[in-house]
């Protein structure tokens, strides 16, 4: 009983001590923010270039495809940000 | 009973376990990867001059088309399993999630491989459709939904098996560091795992929609195409997802039941929920079976010149063989997996189960060469019909393309556990 008691002391000694990996809240919703206003950005950028084009009369919006695919596929990065950035626990 | 710890190694065996037999598999796959690599390199140099594809006494599209169908199809029940398993809470299926989600990883660059070869040049339909796709091009969708379906279910996929890279990295101590880096500090804590769970559940929820509007996509672009009989069909977008569904579900099976024969893993996988796999898939089947009735019946009942044209091609003409033998299966296969998962089922047997979907597979297979070829031998100018026999080249790259996805699968397989290990395990 004594043993574990002190195992338990010395593993919150070193939890107290040692700098927890993570970051706060709030760093971790502008990550976040900034990868959804990123990429919606990107998609509108690509669906206006693609509705606006007519190159017909030479309106050309090269590229607006990939801007429009490129910000769909990186909306999917917040799943994987939201499991990986870690939060900094109350504790420290 | 196996106790925990036994299970454990044993789910691990692929990973931790190398026998001769493994480096004679990756031998013989590299070897045909690399005939692969050498035909695929000369159809780019040479164009499809290298193929024999051509219009317009021949088909531009071919039998890389049909293959490219059949992967996305495949692709599409992976992940799909995997989601409604976590949205359905149907636990029975948990062991075999990771199998499916694999074989959408696989199939899904398989058939975008596939996609680019059959284009010839290559460089000039990424260069076309990034730098002045429109919107109104079903080919630009079908960029869309692939990019997307590919890295969303490589999100889902991560996220899913980060808890037992994490494991690995203790239970597999000569890769530990490897393991450790792209577990990316993953900790087992109860906050971690409520956290994974949420995240999953909602993109499992978002993934379902995507799933579907992938092989409709590749519905519209045949169905699209007003002046194309045979492939003009409001029709054609569902008709694909189900048939994306019901081969699969067959290839799914056929994956599952070698994998539990191999690794001798009858206990962790009981055949009690293969058999509901079967089943759902013979319900599937009958229903594809009923779409393709009602598509042959319109098709010769009353129907425009050029439609009859192509449909006597396919019924009573130079497909005839292909097309009763191919129909004759699929009710026969319909039939087998119909007896043994629901009619007859103190008597179920396995094996009758892998007769049934590997028939069921061999047939969708056959029927998505019926859609994309007859109708590119009838032009519509006045020239005469053309004929369509796959060259030497392409079966080569047919073969490649299969080659590349088992390989795939195979080095994943070494690399990672292939079943969610339980969750004493971690």
């Amino acid at each position: 009983m004594e043993k574990t008691t002190t195992i338990t002391r010395v593993a919150e000694r070193q939890a107290i001590a040692r700098p927890v990996a993570g970051v706060s809240a709030t760093t971790r919703s502008v990550i976040i923010g900034a990868n959804v206003l990123f990429s919606m950005s990107l998609v509108a950028a690509g669906a206006v270039g693609m509705l606006t084009a007519n190159r017909g009369v030479g309106v050309e919006h090269p590229w607006s495809a990939l801007l429009w695919i490129l910000g769909l596929v990186s909306l999917f990065l917040i799943p994987l940000e939201i499991c990986v950035i870690k939060r900094r626990s109350a504790a420290a | 009973m196996r106790s925990k710890a036994e299970t454990v190694p044993n789910l691990l065996a692929p990973v931790t376990t190398t026998g001769r037999g493994f480096y004679v598999l990756l031998l013989v796959l590299a070897g045909l990867f690399a005939w692969f690599l050498v035909n695929a390199v000369k159809l780019q140099i040479e164009g499809h001059g290298e193929s024999g594809l051509s219009t317009p006494v021949g088909a531009a599209w071919g039998i890389a088309v049909a293959n490219i169908i059949f992967f996305i199809g495949v692709s599409h029940v992976g992940i799909g399993v995997s989601a409604a398993t976590r949205l359905l809470n149907l636990h029975y299926l948990r062991p075999y999630v990771r199998i499916a989600e694999l074989l959408t990883m696989v199939c899904l660059p398989a058939a975008v491989i596939t996609i680019a070869l059959d284009l010839g040049r290559t460089e000039r339909f990424l260069w076309s459709v990034m730098q002045f796709g429109q919107y109104r091009s079903p080919m630009l969708w079908s960029a869309t939904v692939i990019s997307v379906y590919f890295v969303a279910s490589s999100v889902y996929l991560y996220l899913s098996m980060r808890r037992d890279i994490a494991a690995c990295a203790r239970k597999v101590p000569k890769r530990a560091g490897f393991y450790r880096a792209i577990s990316l500090g993953y900790e087992d804590t109860e906050e971690s795992k409520r956290v994974h769970e949420k995240v999953l559940w909602w993109l499992a929820l978002v993934i379902l929609p995507i799933m579907i509007s992938v092989h409709s996509v590749y519905g519209f672009i045949f169905g699209l195409q007003g002046g194309r009989p045979g492939w003009f069909n409001p029709f054609q977008a569902p008709y694909f997802v189900l048939g994306a569904i019901v081969s699969g579900f067959a290839t799914l099976i056929l994956v599952i039941v070698f994998l539990r024969w191999l690794f001798r893993w009858q206990q962790h996988m009981p055949a009690e929920a293969i058999r509901s796999l079967g089943r759902f898939l013979s319900w599937m089947t009958v229903l594809y079976i009923y779409f393709s009735f009602a598509e042959y019946l319109t098709f010769s009942y009353n129907p425009p010149a050029a439609e009859s044209t192509v449909g006597r091609s396919i019924m009573t003409g130079e497909f005839a063989q292909i097309f009763w033998t191919g129909m004759v299966a699929l009710v026969v296969g319909y039939f087998v997996l119909l007896l043994n998962q629901t009619i007859f089922r103190k008597s179920f047997r396995l094996r009758y189960t892998v007769i049934g979907a590997l028939m069921i597979n061999v047939v969708l297979y056959v029927t998505r060469y019926l859609i994309v070829v007859p109708s590119l031998l009838h032009p519509l100018l006045p020239y005469s019909p053309g004929s369509y026999t796959p060259t030497f080249a392409e079966w080569s790259l047919i073969v490649g393309i299969f080659t590349f996805a088992i390989l795939a699968y195979v080095v994943f397989m070494k690399l990672f556990p292939i079943v969610e290990l339980p969750e004493k395990a971690n």
